[in-house]
């Protein structure tokens, strides 16, 4: 193979597994939005939290598979927290207070982050199990990439069961389309609400564990993938699972391709692709359906 | 069995209900009747506390219901069909009659699938790519899966073709033996036939109770009904 094929090949690889990860925070985002009218600014800053959280459990047991366990468990707790505590007031009032409490939960978990943590970049390395590298036939790629891959598409493939096979996730399912009915069926929705937005957040958590070894970590790491995982909420289509991952990859794709021409570029690309795509379907690839 | 007693509800600053008192007793078929946009839909919606009510009471069986959360009163066995039929879209038949007896104390598919034979052929079709008649029909089976006491449907014949109606029209006749049922009917007929009372709406108030040979020779159709 000629060198460009094989830097373009290295290239589609690390736009999917970047791909991944937005699909990763793009799926609890876009079902929060789905199923609770709310648009969680925070979403970043759970993830940023993940990263750090990482870091510190990671320095404290040495082991990522524990940190790979405790981060998402951490996150979600103070998900439910935020859910049951300061969300739940706001339901069946103007969604503006919520996007506003949202906007204010960002900040003050970046702001915990940096009393807590300072405001440097943190280096987080790869555990030794999963450094290095392997040849594909063609490439050397990073077996640590290779695993988040193996992970997003572990976790997608859970998220998937749970939404398709249990019944909750069918609960989930059918208060996404029709919230009322759920409720007039007999069903607190506001329980469904505390688990999907506990679970959402605690994805993004851990995708921020799983980026932390691949990106720079710092306190406002989250707001640059928050505004990546809005464009991938919206090309997929609000509230839809499908379409979070499938746009999670499209978009990820799009930024490594044009960083191959164009760096400068990348972040653009992907605006100008949505506009350009919101024109041709304003309801995203899957509409609402999940 | 369901008393409603002057309730007031408005859409943000629409008023649409004036103080509407209704019942509905063990054993009877009630029918309210009105023009478009009278506001029978939100009576329903009101008693489901889908709409808040912003003043008056509505008792359940003995209970007071009124503002309480629309799980607990639905839990306490009102059943609803939705005017706009609400069939859970992105799931399938089977799992939109599921979602009936998630929280039903006594869920009864096996009774809703004796009225609906024809949904036992579309338990695995998504709910979106159903007929309109089907949809009706996906709507009430579900509301009877979920074994409630008292039914409320919401113009369950809109839209529907003449034969299916006749259809309806037998399956609310039996539902009617099981159980009160609290009916919001544009079809007159429909209505005569079915109706052990019939309330007639006009702007957000009730402008005449009886039962349908009294409304017959009363002057209340010409009066409310007649455009
Ligand atoms: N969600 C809403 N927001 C604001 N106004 C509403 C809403 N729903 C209904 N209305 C208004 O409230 C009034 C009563 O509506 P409602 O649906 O209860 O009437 P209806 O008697 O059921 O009419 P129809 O026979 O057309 O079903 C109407 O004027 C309608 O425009
Ligand atoms: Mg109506």
């Amino acid at each position: 193979m000629t060198d460009f094929l094989i830097l373009l090949a290295g290239q589609l690889m690390n736009g999917f597994v970047f791909g991944m990860i937005l699909a990763l925070i793009a799926m609890g985002l876009s079902i929060i939005f789905g199923l609770m009218d709310i648009i969680n600014f925070a979403h970043g800053a759970y993830y940023t939290l993940g990263a750090y959280v990482a870091i510190s459990v990671m320095g404290f047991f040495d082991n990522f598979w524990v940190v790979l366990i405790v981060v998402p468990a951490v996150v979600m707790v103070v998900g439910f927290f935020v859910e049951s505590v300061l969300l739940r007031p706001l339901y069946g009032k103007d969604p503006v207070f919520s996007l506003l409490l949202s906007f204010g939960v960002m900040l003050g978990i970046v702001q915990v982050i940096r009393l807590v943590w300072g405001v440097a970049y943190r280096p987080f390395s790869p555990p030794d199990a999963l450094s290095g590298s392997v040849y594909l036939g063609f490439l050397h790629f990073s077996v640590y990439r290779l695993f988040v891959v193996g992970m997003c598409i572990g976790l997608a493939i859970l998220v998937w069961l749970l939404l398709k096979k249990t019944s909750v996730g069918m609960t989930v399912r059918a208060a996404v389309d029709k919230r009322d009915m759920v409720k007039a069926l007999g069903i607190n929705v506001s329980a469904v609400f505390t688990v999907v937005f506990g679970v959402g957040v605690g994805l993004a958590g851990l995708a921020g564990a799983l980026a932390a070894p691949l990106l720079a970590v710092y306190p406002e790491m989250g707001i640059q993938i928050l505004v990546e995982s809005f464009v991938v909420v919206v090309i997929g289509g609000m509230g839809s699972f499908k379409g979070s991952i499938v746009a999670g990859i499209i978009v990820g794709e799009i930024m490594a391709l044009t960083t191959l021409w164009y760096p400068e570029m990348s972040h653009v690309a992907v605006y100008v692709f949505m506009a350009v795509f919101l024109l041709t379907r304003p309801k995203g690839l899957f509409g609402s359906a999940i | 069995m369901l008393q409603v007693e002057d309730i007031h509800a408005s859409y943000g600053a629409g008023a649409v209900l004036f103080g509407v008192s209704l019942e509905v007793k063990k054993d009877e078929v009630v029918c309210l009747l009105g023009r478009n946009g009278v506001g029978k839909s939100t009576i329903l919606k009101t008693i489901m506390n889908l709409v808040t009510p912003g003043s008056g009471h509505i008792r359940f069986k003995g209970e007071e219901i009124t503002g309480k959360r629309t799980d607990k009163i639905a839990k306490r066995g009102l059943g609803y069909v939705p005017e706009d039929r609400d069939i859970f879209s992105t799931l399938t038949v089977l799992d939109n009659l599921k979602m009936a007896e998630v929280a039903s104390k006594k869920p009864n598919r096996e009774k809703a699938l004796e009225y609906f034979p024809i949904l036992r052929t579309l338990l695995d079709q998504e709910g979106e790519s159903l007929s309109g008649g089907e949809q009706q029909m996906l709507a009430i089976a579900r509301a009877v899966t979920a074994g409630s006491d008292l039914m409320m449907l919401d113009e369950p014949s809109e839209g529907l073709a003449p034969v299916i109606r006749e259809d309806l029209k037998e399956v609310l006749t039996e539902l009617a033996k099981e159980m009160p049922i609290l009916l919001v009917e544009q079809n007159l007929q429909m209505t005569l036939d079915l109706a052990n009372r019939i309330y007639i709406i006009v702007n957000g108030g009730v402008a005449f109770v009886g039962t349908p040979q009294e409304m017959e020779e009363s002057k209340a159709v010409e009066k409310y009904l007649m455009l």
